[in-house]
């Protein structure tokens, strides 16, 4: 039960701005099998969000793919047109983002919502459609779904918001979930129950999930495999219990290190910020704040090596193959 | 740990009601229990804790200490001084309580370079007519003293990356030399890895200037990490007020072991009994009759629906109001502490 679902190859978005190309996502690969989660963990700036635009085919002008390949389902995403794109996403491919309210439309009942997906792709005849939106709310645990359905989204709070679009990206039954960053403007109680619910159904239709976040702590809470990402490239994957446990990259121990453990002590903290990534420093992008630099750090970048099975890590300090010391 | 002293803030149930208009005449239809009597003391040097979910009240709270809102009903006794309702006009109870606000790019001017910031907040407290070698001289301790450079001090806000900005918001607070600050989400804007800069800077100053905190948070990690003693809000009330160890380890409040088991904490060493969270807080305008919590607590029984548990000492500083925890520890000094 190992089927690829969604393969990333060597992807490059770069931003042509007047100041420069900006290298968002500069040489990314990853993949992700059915029934499993992958959490791609990075800062603001990372290029987590170019990815997943590139992923859906929604990366706009300045915003370009100059090379690459997104094979999903054993089809290369970007050969396809904009008409082809437009009938996976949404049904092959769903989308949870961060801001529910800048998803749903404010002038249409959350149930005509999620209808209408059913509609737009499964030519779902409007009665047929809406009786079965009811159905997906109350498969999202929503409270009292005849209500909610009939509801506008100002109507309901943010957690329930999350929870109608989640019913929206379920509602085609996609193979692929991608979900951004979907409980980062959610209350503690409220993202535990949102965890929970998008981990039972990878359990229960067998979905690949995406899963974009910056909170390293809820990794261990959803995902399979985690990738982290550092400046528009992914500097270490694994599973997650091995990279929260044993981080390899000196950016992810950074990161693990900078939640707090012993009371009132000072935090080891990462020096300086994240780089520019129009000029992004030349080897390792790490290297102006990594406390191991050495010297092919500052020039060579590294590749990759894999120092355990299954775990794969771009760093100098696992001797990477093209480097000489 | 730094030490803690006597007694610096003592709140007396401290209530801040919005009213909510409604109707032909907008007429007022009822309040909103944004804050709904809440007691609380504060002793100099500690790092009190607030927590709790968006909607509870904790940074009207923050408002109402630091004089940005007048309380409904209640008193505010600062070093032994009760706060009236001049306190928006007394200046020097303003100095001494400082806060720093969740967001930066907000609480900054944008049209003001980092010098003028602080050169504002210094006048304020010495006036006008202080001489430009003592100005620069300060201005340029306080750079140094958050941790930024004097090529910072021309630049405006949008030249500064959101952790510089947080810096100087810090800077700000500590111009007038402040007893008390309010850190009201300090760093749930920035990235992970200027959040440990910043909480590192925090630490240094309390103990450099013997600062006293009202931290306040949804994070129980920075909790955890900052305070001494931590205060649990929920829809206006306190429901748990603990040391931060005895919190982490034995809280007693259900409402603290549903935030406990579901915070994302790295460190899973903690203890606690796991409650799975359901439902939503209810809304404050209609807040649920007796405890508060039952409708979305596990082990509510008839009690709870109705009437409302008292904040009690169940053990030395460890104060709840649940009937739970007032009924199983069965308590041999049991005070009530609103009278």
């Amino acid at each position: 039960m190992s089927e690829t679902i969604l393969q990333v190859e060597d992807l490059k978005a770069y931003y042509f701005t007047p100041n420069g190309v900006v290298k968002a996502v500069d040489g990314v690969s990853f993949s992700v099998e059915r029934g499993r989660c992958l959490a791609i963990v990075g800062e603001s700036g990372c290029g987590k969000s170019t990815l997943v635009s590139s992923i859906l085919g929604l990366l706009t002008p300045p915003g370009r793919i100059v090379d690459g390949k997104i094979i999903f389902e054993g089809q290369d995403l970007l050969t396809k047109s904009q008409v082809e794109i437009r009938q996976i996403r949404g049904r092959k491919i769903g989308m949870v983002f961060q801001d529910p309210m800048t998803f749903l439309n404010p002038l249409m009942t959350s149930g005509f919502q999620v209808a209408e997906t059913l509609i737009e792709h499964l030519n779902m005849p409007l009665a047929e459609a809406m009786g079965k939106s009811v159905g997906l709310l109350t498969d999202v645990q929503v409270p009292d779904p005849n209500r909610v359905s009939r509801s506008y989204p100002h109507e309901l709070s943010g957690g329930m918001r999350q929870r109608v679009l989640i019913a929206i990206s379920l509602s085609c039954n996609p193979t692929l979930l991608i979900a951004d960053e979907p409980t980062s403007a959610l209350d503690v109680t409220i993202q535990s129950q949102i965890l929970d619910l998008i981990t039972s159904f990878k359990e229960k239709y067998k979905m690949a999930i995406i899963f974009i976040t910056h909170e390293l702590a809820i990794v261990p809470r959803i995902a399979d495999e985690v990738a982290v990402m550092y400046a528009g490239k992914i500097v270490e994957t694994g599973p997650v219990a091995e990279v929260m446990q044993n981080p390899l990259h000196p950016y992810t121990q950074a990161l693990k290190n900078s939640y707090a453990r012993a009371r009132k002590q000072i935090l080891p903290s990462i020096k300086g910020s994240v780089p520019n990534l129009a000029n992004p420093p030349p080897g390792c992008r790490f290297h102006p704040r990594c406390p191991y630099v050495f010297k092919p750090c500052t020039t060579l970048e590294p590749g990759p090596s894999t120092p355990h099975p299954d775990r794969t890590v771009y760093c100098h300090l696992y001797g990477s193959e093209d480097v000489k010391l | 740990m730094s030490q803690v002293g006597e007694k610096l803030l003592e709140l007396i149930d401290v209530k801040k009601y919005y009213p909510v208009r409604g109707g032909f005449l907008l007429r007022t239809v009822g309040h909103v229990r944004a804050v709904d009597g809440v007691a609380l003391q504060i002793r100099r040097g500690e790092t009190l804790a607030i927590v709790g979910e968006s909607g509870c009240g904790k940074s009207t709270l923050a408002q109402i200490i630091a004089g940005l809102i007048k309380p409904t009903s209640g008193k505010i006794i600062f070093n032994g001084v009760e706060i009236k309702d001049n306190m928006l006009h007394d200046i020097s109870l303003r100095h001494k309580i400082q806060m720093v606000f969740q967001n930066p790019e907000s609480s900054l001017n944008p049209r003001m370079t980092v010098r003028d910031v602080l050169a504002e907040a210094i006048k304020a407290k010495y006036g006008n007519t202080i001489d430009e070698d003592a100005l620069n001289e300060k201005i340029l301790n306080l750079v140094n003293s958050v941790g930024l450079t004097p090529q910072h001090l021309t630049r405006y806000p949008h030249q500064l990356s959101g952790g510089e900005k947080q810096r100087v918001s810090i800077a700000r607070a500590l111009a007038t030399e402040p007893e008390l600050i309010i850190l009201d989400e300090p760093v749930s804007a920035l990235d992970l890895s200027m959040r440990a800069q910043i909480l590192n800077l925090l630490l240094e100053l309390q103990q450099r200037h013997y600062l006293t905190y009202i931290y306040i948070t949804h994070n129980l990690e920075q909790a955890w990490h900052l305070s001494d003693r931590v205060a649990v809000m929920y829809l206006g009330k306190i429901v748990e007020l603990a040391p931060t160890e005895t919190f982490f380890h034995k809280p007693l409040h259900p409402y603290s072991m549903v935030l406990l088991s579901s915070a994302p904490l790295l460190e899973a060493s903690f203890e606690v009994q796991k409650i799975k969270p359901v439902g939503e807080p209810p809304s404050p305008l209609n807040p649920p009759k007796g405890c508060r919590f039952h409708p979305r607590c596990p082990f509510a029984f008839d009690r709870c629906r109705e009437t409302e548990p008292r904040m009690l000492e169940v053990e030395e500083g460890h104060w709840v109001a649940c009937y739970l925890a007032e009924e199983s520890s069965k308590l041999h000094n049991v005070q009530p502490l609103v009278k």
